[in-house]
């Protein structure tokens, strides 16, 4: 008898090479698919300089328009963050989620993955996009090292915000129009475009509690007022900004895991 | 022999709206002992998939344990999942914009294998599957046999010692389903892997499995060694060889038979109720002036007593 058991490896290993096993794979995928991503690309581009003509009244002089383009950068992200739980639709139509269920770890570690590799991609797609449009409309954006912690922790976030989008598609499986709806309301109504002071009172409250608002604005706060670290954990903004994403990875983390124990119940897993 | 895969009191009751429940599967006890071949075979909605994808993890159980390798699924998930390579339903559960080795080191990797003994793992499963020459080649472009081949390799590639398929040559060519037999058999026989099966196809159960379980409505009707199920009808048939053919008034002695004539021969071919009977035909055969060549219990096939017992329960 050949049969061996497997000898037992360290949860946490497996985990860190699971997550980079699904980055590598999404890079693939992303590979496969070249010139779809060079026409969204280039759809990207048109969007933000339409969105911000429009603005303008017509005329082309955007050079102020550094502080959209932030905005539009991180609702950029959360577009291609939320999409991954679209992702994870297709995986069960094609049986591959099952697979993927069947690995030692956690799924949701997997679909933190799966999103790591979305930033990764899309990070090449937004820096391409960006130096593209900061050259033809002659907007400059002071570059600042504070800007990289803070989106971080934002991306950390929206990948909180994804988890509950995945959680909902794997108990309803098409989430297409949820995730349709979310990303306008995360593009007009989180002051992506338009600072958000701009806005009416009203939508200013909602704006505060979706996961990109606080983001724009601190991000904004770092690159165009030279806001230090230190000044930003003194006025609270620091603060403001953690406890957001924070609650958006922790809930949402929270909402996948209920989600998934009740799609395991319902049999639900590989049902499209 | 140490126990693979172990369910004790086993039940899935799926909640229809707010009121009904559905038993899928309904207080199974079942031990598979390591390096047997284990069949679930079935008419549709007897459970046998949801019975797969309980011990896959896929679905949670309402009552009972699943042990894998001893392994408990729900108290040991990481280590219980390291025991099973599963096989899907055809080319589905391999990325078809990946090509064979991408798939590979994909399913390896999230089984926590890395460097090289994933690598070379991969490259004896790409050569024995005969996927060598495919390996830089996108799934997507290939046959549903070939698909099914990798999603094989994938399913081995982190070499775990208990693989499940589901209708495993479901829609396959001849040719393609001969080499999928061929490889389930060889995991069993030559390198001790633990097998759990489900197909609609009797003939595949006969071919590679030691034991089989017949599901209905939730339930396991019946489980044995395929050898005993074969013997649990085989009693009542026989077929019986006479030399020469037979005249009008011989062929009346043996209503309730099929007679065939074949050349020099008669074949007759029918139901006894036991062995009395049995020697009394001989003895009729003998009273004629009929020359007897042999006299033998027909083994029936899978699909006989399959049928037979479906129709007792």
């Amino acid at each position: 008898m050949k049969t061996e058991i497997i000898p037992t490896i360290t949860s946490h290993k497996t985990a860190f090479l699971v997550i980079l096993n699904e980055i590598r794979k999404g890079l693939l995928v992303t590979w496969h698919y070249k010139f779809n991503v060079i026409s969204e690309l280039i759809t990207l581009g048109i969007y933000f300089l339409g969105t911000a003509l429009l603005m303008n009244y017509g005329s082309t002089n955007l050079e102020e328009f550094g502080p959209s383009l932030i905005g539009y950068i991180v609702w950029v992200y959360s577009s291609y963050i939320l999409k991954v739980s679209l992702i994870l639709t297709l995986e069960g139509r094609s049986g591959t989620l099952e697979q993927m269920y069947m690995s030692p770890v956690h799924p949701a570690l997997i679909f933190i993955g799966a999103s790591i590799s979305t930033i990764v991609s899309s990070t090449m797609m937004i820096s391409a996009m960006s130096v593209i449009i900061m050259y033809l409309c002659s907007i400059h954006i002071p570059l600042q090292l504070a800007a990289i912690p803070i989106l971080f922790i934002i991306l950390v976030g929206l990948i909180g915000f994804g988890l509950c989008i995945a959680g909902m598609a794997l108990l309803y499986k098409n989430v297409a129009g949820l995730i349709d709806l979310i990303d306008n309301i995360l593009f007009y109504l989180s002051g992506s475009m338009l600072p958000i002071e701009q806005l009416p009172v009203w939508i200013q409250k909602i704006a505060h509690t979706l996961p990109t608002a606080e983001g724009i604005i601190v991000l904004r706060a770092v690159l165009f007022e030279s806001k230090s670290l230190t000044m930003l954990i003194a006025d609270g903004q620091l603060f403001s900004l953690l406890m957001n994403s924070g609650l958006y990875f922790i809930g949402g983390l929270l909402l996948f895991m209920y989600c998934e124990k009740i799609a395991k119940k319902r049999g639900k897993l590989g049902q499209y | 022999m140490a126990i693979a895969i172990e369910l004790k009191k086993l039940s899935k009751i799926f909640e229809q709206g707010s009121k009904e429940q559905f038993q899928a599967v309904d207080s199974i006890d079942l031990s598979i002992n390591a390096g047997e071949v284990f069949g679930f075979l079935g008419p549709n909605g007897a459970g046998k998939t949801t019975i797969l994808k309980l011990i896959c993890g896929l679905i949670t159980q309402t009552q009972g344990t699943i042990k894998l390798n001893g392994f408990d699924i729900m108290t040991d998930r990481h280590n219980a999942m390291r025991q099973i390579g599963v096989v899907l339903e055809g080319g589905r559960n391999i990325y078809w914009q990946l090509s064979t080795l991408e798939n590979l080191l994909y399913y390896g990797r999230l089984k926590g294998f890395s460097g090289p003994e994933l690598h070379n793992r991969a490259t004896m499963l790409l050569h024995d599957l005969e996927l060598w020459d495919c390996r830089y080649e996108l799934v997507g472009d290939f046959s549903r046999g070939t698909q099914q081949k990798v999603a094989i390799a994938c399913a081995l590639v982190a070499n775990p010692p208990i693989v499940l398929f589901d209708e495993p040559t479901l829609g396959l060519d001849v040719q393609a389903a001969r080499t999928v037999k061929k490889w389930i058999a060889k995991l069993a026989r030559e390198e001790g892997k633990t097998i759990i099966l489900t197909t609609h196809q009797l003939d595949i159960a006969e071919q590679l499995c030691d034991f089989v379980g017949i599901m209905n409505k939730g339930k396991l009707i019946a489980l044995k060694p395929v050898n005993e199920l074969l013997n649990l009808c085989s009693h009542t048939s026989y077929q019986i060889k006479l030399q020469g053919p037979l005249n009008e008034a011989q062929t009346d002695l043996f209503s309730g038979f099929t007679i065939n004539q074949h050349d020099d021969e008669t074949i007759l071919s029918g139901t006894l109720l036991n062995s009395h009977e049995l020697y009394g035909l001989i003895e009729k055969i003998k009273a004629n002036g009929l020359a007897l060549l042999s006299a033998s219990k027909v083994n029936n096939n899978l699909e006989e007593v399959f049928v037979l017992l479906m129709n007792q329960n």
